[in-house]
């Protein structure tokens, strides 16, 4: 598997209903995306996130699962973030272990079977000259 | 052990006493008499005893050089160029000095106004008085609002301001509640009306932005070519805008705004921008003339008087505003 001690960055708008996949930082010990999620008046009841421990990413350059580390501002799932009014929103990021430095799709899978609310995302394109690298 | 306020004080006046020797001779008598002066009476043993203080080595004392000339029957400092202020700071200096700390300490609750704050109190040598917090109250106090998110990014947009770094992060817009990732060239953290901002070219939207703090996530320094900004462009943005969002202008134009009698009279003592000039009918009432950038704040501004104040012109600028008004 292709690693360098660089730290690349992509900036994306992927968007899966309100949910936004909005960057992805990749280093050799971890692959970090950050999210935005827009509370929508589709949720009329139950104004509620949170993220399922079994989620992981799968990429078109490994047959590997690259499964969930820890998560940033929102809660696994039993547990979940409440919310209270249509206009809230969250800002929140998923570690990963580290991706190859390479240039690939991923796919972001919280339920293998998509579901109506999942956070699925797929066919999510990192090309390595579409990349930043980190000041270190 | 902390050296008491008042013998602070009286260290500071042996200190000056012996420091202004040209103008007086520092002995014994001049000490009492400039602590008189100040309303101190002391005799000539307690300044005996601060004396042998201030030669003890910090913190306990201030590891002055005095030493007793005999002959000249006057103190000395064996090195002439020590002081216990560090530098030779006259008591309306430090005055002066004193009251900016309090401007610092409300204006830059960050790690740099920490580090300037604790240099300017390394000059006053105040670190060494002991201070008893239920005695003191400011005599100058500025608005102090909570500490706002994103103000924990300043350090960081600051050093980038100064190296020349661009920066990633996530950007949050309340109006379109939408997020979108930011490449930013950051020139200026600039503060309006307790709110702070970061200025500079956006290559996400290929022109020059200003950026809540409060709306920013996770800034990232980037190793990038950062692109230097127009000097003219960012003192205009400092300068010609009364705020931070302009509205359809770049360069000032003629903005009149009339006003009633009772706001004329707040205007007149604070007037919105440097470029006011009051027009006065006889009820007290005027037109206020400004040349400036319209921004969203200057509206914000006009509505906050509710109907004292309204924009005359120019006729854009009244249906602009006519267009941004939201049902609550």
């Amino acid at each position: 598997m292709k690693t360098s001690d660089k730290t690349l960055i992509w900036h994306l708008d992927v968007r899966r209903k309100t949910l936004q996949l909005l960057r992805v930082t990749l280093n050799e010990f971890t692959t970090r995306l950050d999210f935005g999620y827009q509370m929508d008046t589709m949720y009329d009841y139950d104004w509620w996130i949170n993220i399922d421990p079994n989620t992981h990413l799968l990429t078109s350059a490994s047959t590997k699962k690259f499964r969930m580390q820890d998560q940033l501002n929102i809660a696994t799932a039993p547990n979940k973030n409440m919310y209270k009014a249509r206009t809230d929103w969250q800002f929140f990021s998923l570690f990963f272990a580290p991706l190859p430095q390479e240039d690939q799709k991923i796919s972001l899978i919280e339920f293998e079977t998509a579901t109506r609310t999942g956070f699925n995302m797929y066919d999510i394109e990192l090309q390595l000259k579409d990349s930043m690298e980190m000041k270190r | 052990m902390p050296i008491s306020k008042n013998a602070m004080r009286r260290c500071l006046i042996i200190d000056q006493v012996i420091c202004d020797r040209h103008y007086h001779k520092p002995n014994m008598q001049r000490i009492i008499d400039v602590c008189r002066e100040q309303g101190i009476e002391v005799s000539s043993e307690t300044i005996q005893k601060d004396i042998n203080m201030m030669k003890k080595d910090r913190p306990n004392g201030f590891g002055a050089p005095i030493k007793f000339d005999f002959q000249l029957q006057e103190y000395i400092y064996t090195d002439p160029k020590f002081t216990i202020n560090g530098v030779k700071l006259s008591p309306e200096d430090a005055s002066v000095l004193a009251e900016s700390l309090v401007l610092i300490k409300c204006m830059m609750r960050t790690e740099l106004g920490d580090k300037l704050r604790h240099a300017m109190e390394k000059v006053l040598s105040s670190s060494l008085e002991e201070v008893d917090q239920n005695e003191r109250y400011p005599i100058l106090k500025t608005m102090e609002p909570p500490r706002s998110r994103g103000y924990e990014f300043m350090d960081l947009l600051i050093d980038c301001c100064k190296v020349g770094i661009p920066i990633s992060f996530i950007h949050y817009s309340y109006k379109n509640e939408r997020f979108k990732s930011i490449v930013l060239h950051p020139y200026v953290v600039r503060e309006f009306e307790n709110r702070w901002y970061v200025y500079g070219f956006s290559e996400t939207h290929n022109a020059l932005r200003s950026f809540g703090l409060d709306r920013i996530y996770e800034p990232i320094k980037l190793d990038k070519k950062y692109q230097k900004g127009n000097t003219r462009q960012i003192l205009s943005f400092l300068n010609d805008m009364y705020g931070v969002f302009p509205l359809e202008v770049e360069t000032p134009v003629e903005v009149i705004l009339r006003a009633d009698p009772l706001t004329t009279k707040f205007l007149t003592a604070y007037p919105i921008h440097d470029t006011q000039e009051l027009i006065k009918f006889t009820n007290g009432g005027a037109h206020v003339k400004l040349k400036l950038i319209p921004t969203m704040e200057l509206i914000h501004l006009v509505w906050s008087y509710g109907p004292s104040l309204r924009i005359i012109a120019p006729d854009w600028l009244i249906e602009k505003q006519k267009s941004l008004k939201t049902r609550i």
